[in-house]
């Protein structure tokens, strides 16, 4: 076969292409294919470390749907839902209000922000034992302030009522990190719609509802989806703070900390990768949803 | 009209500072707890009741964590951290950059296809493709070691890092490269002559995302080293290890952890003093490109 000066050419791009982007290639392979197939056969057999695989069949979705494992799966469902529920979308409300406020034309603010920011330079690890530090109930720095300075009553922060409250609380002291990306898209609000606004005689109210608001939606949207992803696999600060266990009456036990449980410490990484399946399914429809409903977000540049 | 001096202004502008330094003291609080609770004795956190401040700074915190008896090893878990980061930063800035490269300057056949695949790994939760890894790791001898801790980043070293390198490389006008094809230069010394001093902030941005995203990864250290390996540990892991299951004051040491969480913390504040401009930007870009 006699191949023209262009085929050849292309067929040049094409090997040093393939061979340059190799290591995405071969690194998705690896560490993503593979494994995922993999865990997706895994769900439909009991799987542990010394036996190989055996017995076919759904009874691992049976085991975490209606078995042994479905109260503690709902259970720390509940409790990544909940959190979800309630993080989200208080994380994007509060954080808009700290970039809307540090908007204001008024001198230092960018050292504000990078003050603001210093928090979410904390490692989780750090932080998980940090806040556990914090809620202790005999020296903890809140319990101190609260109950031995003012003289109100002692907090049970760590207790399994109040457990997931107080940890959402702890995520406030994140706000700063949120905040850097809204600020980018007010900053990026070109001046002319508000001095025409104003022109036409309207108050800081009708500006923020009017044009702030929806000029800044496509940032509202990669916040919430970046938000949403992030917060259905909460793992490492519960884990920490709560030394691996859940806390009192598994109260902060996450679904991602369930599934790491049940695959690494009871070794049954058949339910596990089912767990982990459905969770990766929850995911997915729940950013899919996200997606699908996202006519309110405003493309300026799309018109 | 406001003046520069109109009253109402300058109100605004004393409430203004006055919330801003109130949220101030709330953004800091974590810092105040943590440092207060380094430079406090033994005796001053059990006391009944522990005090708000401590009397002095005990340096003698920051000895002790590292002279713990037992299993955990704070000084070598601090050199394990170290070249395991070095590792990465490599892995992680080399292989991107490569692909990235590939992705937006070479038009081979097939390049969508890597790219929407990639893309779409994002938003996989980790968890899913663990259990396998673990697995696969655990059949090739890798447990155990830190190579599952950085062997994964020569490739590609994750699907964000090349995502903001080819926005970077495709604002760079093509003909530089077709000027230099012209003068017999192979797609190897395009990438690493001309591309890569043009991309070189955004190249510094991901190589300190690295190092602190290596600094403090915990799940893959608790993952892939078992506690039968105490000399394995990372600094993080062996943090967790030492502090997690005590529960007086006398077992758990907290004025110990509170002195390990900032030697645990100096790099990433000591990076970011030096980086926080490129940090700063850097995260607003990675918002700002989704938009």
């Amino acid at each position: 076969m006699k191949l023209s000066g262009s085929q050849k050419r292309q067929l040049r791009t094409d090997l040093w292409g393939w061979a340059l982007a190799s290591p995405l290639l071969l690194g998705l392979l690896i560490f993503t294919m593979y494994p995922l197939v993999t865990s997706f056969v895994y769900s439909f057999f009991d799987v542990n470390m010394i036996r190989p695989m055996e017995n076919f069949g759904l009874q691992n979705y049976q085991a975490i749907f209606t078995g042994d494992y479905s109260a503690d799966f709902f259970h720390s469902l509940k409790v990544t839902a909940v959190y979800s529920a309630i993080q989200v979308p208080l994380g994007l409300v509060l954080g808009y209000a700290l970039a809307m406020f540090l908007n204001a034309a008024c001198k230092g603010r960018g050292t504000f922000l990078i003050l603001y920011y210093l928090p979410t330079l904390i490692p989780a690890v750090v932080s998980g034992a940090l806040w556990g530090d914090m809620m202790n109930q005999q020296y903890g720095f809140f319990n101190v302030l609260f109950h031995d300075v003012m003289g109100f009553d002692k907090i049970e922060f760590q207790s399994a009522k109040n457990l997931m409250a107080s940890y959402i609380w702890m995520t406030t002291f994140n706000l700063g990190g949120g905040s850097i990306i809204w600020l980018s898209g007010l900053r990026g609000i070109d001046t002319v719609y508000y001095e025409a606004a104003t022109l036409d005689g309207a108050g800081g109210f009708q500006k923020f509802v009017r044009i702030t608001l929806p000029m800044s939606t496509p940032y509202i949207f990669y916040n919430l989806v970046m938000g949403i992803i992030g917060a259905l696999q909460l793992f490492n600060q519960p884990y920490i703070l709560t030394g691996g266990t859940g806390g009192d009456g598994n109260a902060l036990k996450t679904l991602n900390m369930f599934i790491y449980e049940t695959a690494f410490s009871g070794l049954r990484m058949g339910i596990a990768a089912a767990m982990a399946w459905v969770l990766c399914l929850l995911v997915a429809v729940l950013t899919g949803l996200t997606f699908l409903t996202n006519r309110w977000v405003y493309y300026a540049d799309e018109e | 009209m406001l003046t520069k001096n109109n009253p109402k202004k300058i109100v605004l502008h004393t409430v203004w500072y006055i919330f801003a330094v109130l949220l101030l003291i709330y953004f800091l609080l974590p810092f105040y707890a943590l440092i207060s609770r380094a430079c406090m004795t033994l005796e001053e956190v059990s006391s009944i009741p522990a005090p708000l401040y401590p009397s002095g700074i005990c340096w003698e915190n920051f000895v002790t964590g590292f002279r713990i008896e037992g299993t955990v090893n704070f000084a070598l878990a601090l050199w394990n951290s170290a070249y395991i980061m070095f590792l990465r930063v490599i892995g992680t800035v080399c292989s991107s950059f490569i692909c990235a490269f590939a992705l937006s300057r070479i038009r081979f056949r097939g390049r969508n296809i890597l790219f929407s695949a990639g893309m779409l790994t994002i938003m996989l939760p980790g968890i899913v493709t663990m259990i396998p890894l673990f697995t696969m790791y655990s059949r090739i001898g890798f447990l155990n070691t830190h190579l599952p801790l950085w062997v994964p980043t020569l490739f590609g070293g994750g699907m964000m890092p090349i995502f903001l390198e080819m926005q970077f490389i495709k604002s760079i006008p093509k003909g530089v490269d077709e000027a230099a094809m012209l003068d017999g230069a192979n797609y190897l010394q395009i990438a690493f002559l001309i591309i890569l001093p043009m991309v070189m902030p955004v190249l510094i941005y991901q190589a300190v995302n690295a190092a602190i995203g290596s600094w403090n990864d915990f799940m893959g250290p608790l993952t892939y080293i078992s506690t039968a390996y105490p000399e394995k540990y990372t600094f993080p892991l062996a943090f967790f290890v030492q502090f997690k299951n005590a529960s007086t004051p006398q077992q758990k040491q907290p004025q110990v952890q509170a002195a390990m969480s900032l030697v645990m913390m100096i790099p990433t504040f000591a990076l970011f003093c030096f980086f926080h401009q490129q940090m700063i930007n850097g995260v607003s870009l990675g918002g700002a490109l989704k938009g």
